[in-house]
Order: structure tokens, then C-alpha cells, then sequence
């Protein structure tokens, strides 16, 4: 995605914001990362002096594909067998018959429903937009209780049965892990406090719409829910997160209670959770809900096109809730029209979560 | 040794803590949480920045009480993630977080686990 060559090294350097030496380190390859990596060490006393911004203009957009043109995933799913090594032992590859293994089929097909609702919905080939293999292993760890994306793939866990059942079981939770893979490609969220809760909203958002999208629920039919499916069988809770009623997704005695807020001025300032990106993804999460509850019908149709187009055009990994406000807003008016129901519900939903654009 | 040990972040970004003693843990468990403390009193925590923050990892947080005088204790605290911590030390966080959970799906008499 980043220009080649390599970024050239000269006084200049020491003027590059810290945010583009973070797009360097979350998109370049081994030689810049490593590059970005040494200039932030080199540059950190000039920068307290000297903060001064440069054009953002390594940021690429994710390669669009020209209509009527069809790609399909490259899907690849392997076994960990319950070990940390990865990416493990193949098991399906794309084309192949099911495996025959719950975790295995459930990465693959959840894979392709992610797949194609950003290849049908907003024109993007895979992650990077060019058609990057999906690779997921699952089984990974002794009944461990998570799913993540490392950067490269998705790696999903078994669950201990207690606190979640293997985590290939909810589609949004494939979804969600796939969309770290798309904002990571699409200039990247600094996974730490707002930057890092809209990472966090950005991936559940689309990961109740890959949900909604492979069953065809329009608004007022979908759940709205990330994780529901997954926890263990006397866990008291619906799911991990709800996009219609955050802080209402779980109430037990072992997890404690959802502590997603819904409004900024229940903002959660803590240091645990890389300042609570999964506490204030809340949030942005409950703004989307409304601004698809206001336009009805599909929601990966108007809102999901405003969210994507927005995170392809924030262009600030340090990206905080009301910088990605305004430029939703401003992607509503450009798309739709500056006077559309589409812009103004747009600036309504952030003001009823108390951001005002 | 009193510790007390919590899990934080991942998918769900679930806090879930609990306290444990080596004096009523199983040997091997006790073994394995003597080892982990004697790991993290000498492993230097890796500064904010020297390590990148992976979407969605886990974070372990332990601290530990240690008498450094007659009637004086001192708690250390010591903080793990996924991606810093050695493997040593990532199989025993596991290993007594298990036990964390075990117990207390156990207090309520519900479901614990495989």
C-alpha cells in the first residue's frame, strides 16, 4: 500500500507526525516498519519541540473493483490443535468440500459471508482490497477463551465451555475480526482509547452487517448483537455487546455487567483495555444503530456505505469520535446530497450520543 | 503468597479476576503460580510503545504480596499481554485463570467447563 521504495531517510524525518510513522508501522512492509520504528526512536526528542503535521499522503485508498467484475475469496483454514503455533495444520482451502469439523467450516463459510458483503456491498476484494487470501486457524490454545486478528489472520479459540463455546460460532464475531483486517488496510486505527474504540466499532458494525447481510434482515428485524451465541450455557447474557442497547448485552456473576456507555457523557476514562476500546466502541456502536434505525430498510445499503466511505476517508490513524463524525457527516453530504435525509440523520444520530458536528 | 490475578481485553473485553493462595491451590497449580511470580519479579515490563497492540488480544494483570519486612508486605504488580509475554509465563497465566474460573463457575454451582 505504501509507496516504494522505502521512505527516505534525511533531517526531514524528524518532522514526520507521529501518526504517519503509525500508518507506517500498521501498513508498511518489514523494511518501513522497521524504518518507522527507528525514526520514532531518533525523532521522539525533536518531536516534543517540533509536533508539526505533514500531509497525510501515503494513505492509498483500497483498490476498488470495476463494475460487472466478479472475484471470489481465497479462503484457507487451518488447525492449530489446541497449540499456539501458527497458522497449523491446512484443513479447507478454497473450493473444498466441507471438512467435516464444526470450527473449520464455520472460519470458512464465515469467511466468504464477510467477503461478499464487501465485495457486493462496497466494492472491495477482500481486506486489502486486491484480493488477500483470508487465512483463519482455528482450535487455537487449550479451551481458550478468544478470537483475535494478529495482523496477518484470524485465530479463533475453543472457549473452556465455561465462560464461551467455540468463538467460530457467531457470525459477527468472524465479521468483527475480518474488519480489524479492513481498517488495518483501509490506513489503520492506533488500537488505544477513541482511535482504538472506533477500530473496535468499526469492526463490530460490520460484523452485525455481514449477520444482517447473509440473512437479508432489514433494521427492525436483526438482533443488532456481536458475540450472541457464544457463552457458555449458564452465562447470563444475551451476547458480548449490543449495538441497540449498549451496557444491556450481560449481567452475570462471573463477567460482572456490560459496561458499554451509549452516550459521551458516560464516557469510560480508564487505562485497562487499551483505554477501554471495548467499553466506548459503545458509542460510535449505538450512533450507527440509530442512523440505520432513521433511514429503516437495510442497513448495509445507506448507513454501512456512509460508515465505510467514512473510514476510507478519515485518513488519521489518531482519528477521535468527533473527527470521525465530521467526516461521516461530510461523506453523508457527498454521497447523497448536503440537504439529503441521509446527512441530516447522519448529524442527528451523533448528537444523540452527544457528539455535535 | 497471596495473589490476585485478572484477565482483560480480548474479543469480548471482559475483565474476570479473582484471588488466589498458594497455600490452597493443587501443588502443581501452586508450583506453577510460584513460577510465574518468580518469572514476573524478574522480567522487565516492556514500556507502552515497545510493543504493538494486537486487535483484540488479551491482557493479564498479576500482582503479589511479599513480606519485605516483619509485618511489612509489599504488593507488586506486574502486566502481561499476548504478545509480549513469554511462553512460560503465558501457559501459567492461562493455567491459573482457568483455575479462577473454575472456581468461581463452581461458588455459583453452575456449568464448569470441559
Amino acid at each position: 500500500m505504501f509507496p516504494s521504495p522505502a521512505l527516505p531517510v534525511h533531517p526531514i524525518q524528524c518532522i514526520v507526525p507521529p501518526y504517519i510513522l503509525d500508518a507506517i508501522k500498521l501498513r508498511g512492509n518489514a523494511q518501513q516498519r522497521a524504518m518507522a520504528v527507528r525514526m520514532e526512536s531518533d525523532c521522539r526528542a525533536f518531536r516534543a519541540r517540533r509536533e508539526q503535521a505533514a500531509p497525510p499522503d501515503s494513505f492509498l485508498p483500497a483498490a476498488r473493483i470495476s463494475a460487472g467484475e466478479s472475484r471470489g475469496p481465497k479462503r484457507e483454514v487451518y488447525d492449530a490443535g489446541n497449540g499456539s503455533s501458527l497458522p497449523g495444520t491446512s484443513r479447507r482451502k478454497e473450493g473444498d468440500e466441507p471438512a467435516g469439523d464444526a470450527q473449520v467450516d464455520e472460519a470458512y463459510e464465515g469467511a466468504g459471508d464477510t467477503h461478499r458483503l464487501y465485495l457486493e456491498q462496497y466494492e472491495r476484494d477482500s481486506l486489502d482490497g486486491k484480493g488477500l487470501a483470508l487465512v483463519s486457524a482455528v482450535h487455537y490454545g487449550r479451551d481458550y477463551n478468544n478470537a483475535f486478528w494478529n495482523g496477518d489472520q484470524m485465530v479463533y479459540g475453543d472457549g473452556d465451555g465455561t465462560i464461551f463455546t467455540p468463538l467460530t460460532g457467531s457470525l459477527s464475531v468472524i465479521g468483527h475480526e475480518l474488519s480489524h483486517g479492513v481498517v488495518q488496510y483501509s490506513g489503520g486505527l492506533v488500537y488505544q482509547d477513541e482511535p482504538g474504540a472506533l477500530n473496535e466499532s468499526f469492526a463490530d458494525v460490520f460484523g452485525v452487517l455481514t449477520v444482517q447481510y447473509r440473512n437479508d434482515e432489514t433494521v427492525d428485524a436483526a438482533k443488532w448483537l456481536v458475540g450472541d451465541g457464544i457463552f457458555g450455557p449458564d452465562i447470563r447474557g444475551e451476547a458480548l455487546r449490543s449495538l441497540k442497547a449498549p451496557g444491556n448485552a450481560y449481567d452475570d456473576d462471573i463477567l460482572g455487567t456490560d459496561p458499554q456507555p451509549y452516550h459521551m457523557d458516560l464516557y469510560v476514562n480508564t487505562s485497562s483495555d487499551n483505554g477501554g476500546v471495548h467499553i466506548n466502541s459503545g458509542i460510535p456502536n449505538h450512533a450507527f444503530y440509530l442512523l440505520a434505525s432513521y433511514l429503516g430498510g437495510k442497513a448495509w445499503e445507506k448507513a454501512g456505505r456512509i460508515w465505510y466511505d467514512t473510514m476510507q476517508a478519515v485518513n488519521n490513524p489518531h482519528a477521535t469520535f468527533a473527527n470521525w463524525a465530521d467526516k461521516s457527516v461530510e461523506m453523508a453530504r457527498e454521497r447523497y446530497g448536503s440537504g439529503s435525509l441521509e446527512a441530516v440523520f447522519t448529524r442527528r444520530a451523533w448528537k444523540l450520543v452527544g457528539i455535535t458536528v | 503468597m497471596k495473589l490476585h490475578l485478572a484477565s482483560f481485553g480480548g474479543i469480548g473485553g471482559l475483565r474476570i479476576d479473582g484471588p488466589l493462595d498458594t497455600e490452597d491451590l493443587a501443588p502443581d497449580l501452586a508450583a506453577t503460580a510460584r513460577r510465574l511470580v518468580a518469572l514476573a519479579a524478574l522480567d522487565r515490563e516492556p514500556e507502552r510503545g515497545e510493543t504493538r497492540s494486537v486487535p483484540d488480544g488479551l491482557g493479564y494483570e498479576l500482582s503479589w504480596s511479599v513480606e519485605e519486612a516483619p509485618g511489612r508486605d509489599v504488593t507488586h504488580r506486574r502486566l502481561f499481554s499476548e504478545q509480549n509475554a513469554p511462553p512460560e509465563a503465558l501457559d501459567s497465566l492461562q493455567a491459573l485463570m482457568r483455575e479462577i474460573v473454575r472456581r468461581k463457575a463452581a461458588a455459583r454451582g453452575g456449568h464448569t467447563g470441559r
